[in-house]
């Protein structure tokens, strides 16, 4: 088993953004916007021979990228899904860099990689799509951080229905559906000062009111138990203990919306 | 578009802001819909509440909404600063899912100004007001100036120019005159019909010069100091049939407020033209009043809700009836939200007194009349009179026929039902009717008088009239119909019967009791 993996620094957000369609209220900017509902819809829904793609200048310095994840998407199981890059915006010769398809999931797509360059483009093809088009709701790429020291076994997923249930005096229940989903509470334990330190550099990053990527095994299950979301609780609390090692809890929460 | 709640369903309430030049689109959960708009997820919203004034003023009373929209990053506030949002359109759209074409159009109104929005760091609140308040219109809108008529009569200057409707045959109304160099006259701001009789100082003489395109005539001699001229004319007659009835006065007063014919439910106010079209209406207006009142008289004197729904005018008949639009019962009705109470606004009445035949020139009614229900009048041991004055119905026939008809409408104590209610009672809507299934009663049909949607739970709490015991005093029964005995309940609830003296259908049985009439 991998150790857990932090991404927070979404260098794709920054990024000139271009793309092969778009509709006109949703543009392929809402691909970095930080609501995984805001999406980026395309007119098309691509083929092998010609995909739909969306392309990110990074600057004139090239970057390096571990970590892509692709979330709230259309995507069909039958979707070719590819990450691309370059060091020019030529993407008629054999790109420099082209990953394999990325495996399917209803939640994510992740890939994890090790390149730096300064253009970067994923092509998707999803010739069966019965939505007509593509749509992505956020797209974030960097480089993770894997602590040393992996969390503790005890580790807690809960899937949460926020659905509002009212019954009536005959006991029928209505419903307002609300989409699910999941928080993820996991603890480091007796983790050295260092470590800590860079939970805190985290912490401070991101805070409760940005958005971060959580993978808990991206090793085993990459996408399945891969989430975007935020530290939920006002506070990043630790238990100090002799020799200044400590326990540090967290708790991820998944914003689907 | 058409949404049909299910017992569970992704719902959301979502906002089309039109801003000028700017369109903002908003809901209560981030979604990017099938328009391929995103509907920014910040908002939410008050419960919706429509409502009648009163059984007895039977026009909508404002309805009131508000939207919360979260701006801890500052983006509606800046919009503020920027665009200007009062008076600006509003669309509350309510259904589920992606599809807009899974929605309704559930309130139509604009941004109330002034004193519509208020904000504090971390939200904006924005109280919407329906369409009817900015549709209304001051009425004549026109008035007789020298600019417009360079010999106008020094007396007529600034007066308002009438509207007359319906025949004014043996009413005679003054005239203004609009060229003292010609005497000539005009008698509406309007075409009418017909000039029938022209008299001097009372007594007839003869005109001229008849333009009824322009409602103008002329006499041969005229003295602006001391002469007076009236007409019996035919004033205008947009009448649905030969004399002007009261749903085309309503089209008509809707077309003085502007209102977009889109905005309007014909359907329905044709099928309503149809059941009141014996109905007989006059009125000259001649002194500024607004378009609103003037509705409101009408619908009050003829019986009809005059109301919006989906953003479009429409009315229904006050007319008791067992058609229900939905029926609902313990599988919909939310615990401990059934209630019912008798008469709270204290509607009962045993006597109707009616004034009727309103004459602008003395200010005053001509004709009086009453109803008294006696039977009702001696069991309570005390006379409750109600007064209605008539402004558009003239005629002795209407007039008596709307007293009986308030006469027995009143002259039981009304029961108001109370319920909430979940699943497709959120479709439901001012002057519904609905059946209620539940505790004793089976299939109650009750009237929404006033209607509270709260988007939260998809729940709505309806307050309505029980339209059976207390406002169904029974059909013409025709011969072959079933006896008291063997009648069903619902037969027994719309057929009138012949009873003893205490109002029993069935001698001894307590619980035959009806209304007794004669």
């Amino acid at each position: 088993m991998s150790n857990v993996r932090f991404l927070y620094t979404h260098k794709f957000d920054t990024a000139t953004i271009y793309s092969s369609s778009e509709v006109a209220g949703l543009p392929d900017d809402n691909a970095v916007q930080e609501f995984v509902a805001k999406k980026w819809r395309t007119t098309g829904k691509g083929t092998v021979e010609i995909p739909e793609w969306i392309k990110f200048y990074v600057g004139s310095t090239a970057k390096k990228i571990t970590m892509l994840a692709i979330f709230g998407h259309n995507l069909t199981s039958g979707a070719i899904v590819k990450l691309q890059a370059y060091s020019s915006d030529e993407w008629t010769v054999p790109p420099a860099y082209e990953s394999a398809a990325l495996t399917w999931n209803a939640q994510a797509l992740v890939l994890f990689l090790d390149q730096t360059y300064t253009w970067w483009r994923i092509t998707i093809a999803d010739p069966n799509n019965t939505d007509g088009y593509i749509e992505i709701g956020r797209i974030c790429a960097g480089e993770y951080y894997e602590p040393g020291m992996n969390i503790i076994e005890t580790v807690t997923m809960s899937l949460i229905d926020p659905s509002i249930v009212t019954e009536s005096d005959g006991g029928q229940g209505y419903s307002i559906e609300k989409t699910k989903y999941r928080m993820y509470s996991v603890q480091f334990g007796d983790i050295n000062t260092a470590q800590q330190e860079e939970i805190e550099t985290m912490f401070r990053a991101v805070g409760t009111t940005k958005p971060l990527i959580f993978a808990l095994d991206p090793g085993a299950y990459p996408e399945a138990q891969t989430i975007y979301g935020k530290f939920k609780g006002g506070s990043l609390d630790r238990a100090l203990k002799t020799l200044a090692y400590g326990d540090c809890g967290l708790v991820i929460e998944e914003k689907v919306t | 578009m058409t949404f049909i709640p299910t017992n569970s369903g992704e719902y959301h309430l979502i906002a089309q802001i039109y801003l000028t030049g700017l369109t903002l689109y908003y809901a209560d959960s981030n979604l990017s819909m099938s328009d391929g708009h995103y509907y920014d997820g910040r908002m939410s919203a008050s419960a919706l509440s429509r409502a009648f004034s009163s059984f007895t003023e039977p026009t909508q009373r404002q309805s009131t909404i508000t939207i919360t929209l979260r701006d801890e990053d500052l983006t509606i506030r800046q919009l503020l600063d920027t665009y200007v949002w009062g008076n600006r359109r509003v669309k509350l759209y309510i259904g589920k899912g992606r599809n807009l074409s899974d929605y309704k159009l559930e309130f139509n109104g604009l941004i109330k100004y002034p004193d519509g929005i208020d904000f504090d760091l971390e939200k904006v609140n924005i109280q919407l007001r329906d369409s009817r308040n900015s549709d209304w219109v001051i009425l004549p809108a026109n008035k007789f100036w020298k600019t417009d008529y360079p010999h106008l009569e020094d007396a007529a200057e600034g007066q308002p120019i009438p509207i007359a409707y319906g025949a004014f045959s043996y009413l005679p109304m003054p005239v203004r005159c609009i060229d003292t160099t010609l005497n000539e006259f005009k008698i509406a701001d309007h075409a009418i019909v017909d000039i029938l009789q022209v008299y001097l100082n009372g007594d007839p003489v003869n005109n001229t010069n008849e333009n009824l395109t322009l409602a103008t005539f002329r006499i041969s001699a005229y003295d602006p100091a001391s002469d007076v001229v009236t007409v019996s004319f035919l004033g205008k007659l947009t009448g649905y049939t030969s004399f002007t009835d009261p749903i085309s006065v309503l089209y008509d007063l809707l077309d003085y407020e502007n209102v977009l014919s889109e905005n309007i439910d014909f359907e329905t106010l044709d099928e309503l033209a149809i059941e009141f079209k014996d109905l007989r209406c006059r009125r000259y207006i001649n002194e500024e009043i607004s378009s609103n009142t003037l509705i409101e008289d009408l619908a009050i004197e003829c019986g009809f809700d005059v109301f919006i729904i989906d953003g479009r005018y429409t009315a229904r008949s006050r007319c008791p009836q067992l058609i229900t639009d939905l029926d609902i019962d313990e599988m919909s009705i939310l615990t401990d939200s059934f209630k019912v109470e008798t008469d709270p606004e204290s509607l009962y009445a045993n006597k109707i007194n009616c004034y009727y035949s309103y004459s602008p020139q003395i200010r005053d009614y001509l004709l009086m009349g009453q109803e008294n229900n006696i039977y009702e009048q001696g069991r309570l041991g005390q006379i409750i009179p109600r007064t209605i004055n008539f402004k558009w119905l003239y005629q002795k026939s209407d007039v008596y026929i709307v007293a009986q008809r308030l006469l027995m409408l009143y002259s039981r104590e009304i029961n108001v039902i109370q319920i909430t209610a979940l699943g497709d009672a959120i479709l439901l809507d001012l002057a519904d009717h609905v059946g209620i299934t539940f505790g004793h009663y089976f299939r109650r049909p009750m009237m929404i008088r006033e209607v509270t949607k709260n988007f939260d739970v998809m729940s709505c709490t309806i307050y309505g009239y029980d339209m059976i015991k207390h406002m169904l005093p029974g059909y013409w029964t025709d011969d072959d119909a079933p006896s008291y005995e063997d009648a069903t309940p619902e037969q027994r609830a719309i057929m009138g019967y012949w009873t003893n003296d205490i109002g029993e259908a069935k001698p001894g049985d307590p619980d035959s009791v009806k209304s007794c009439w004669w």
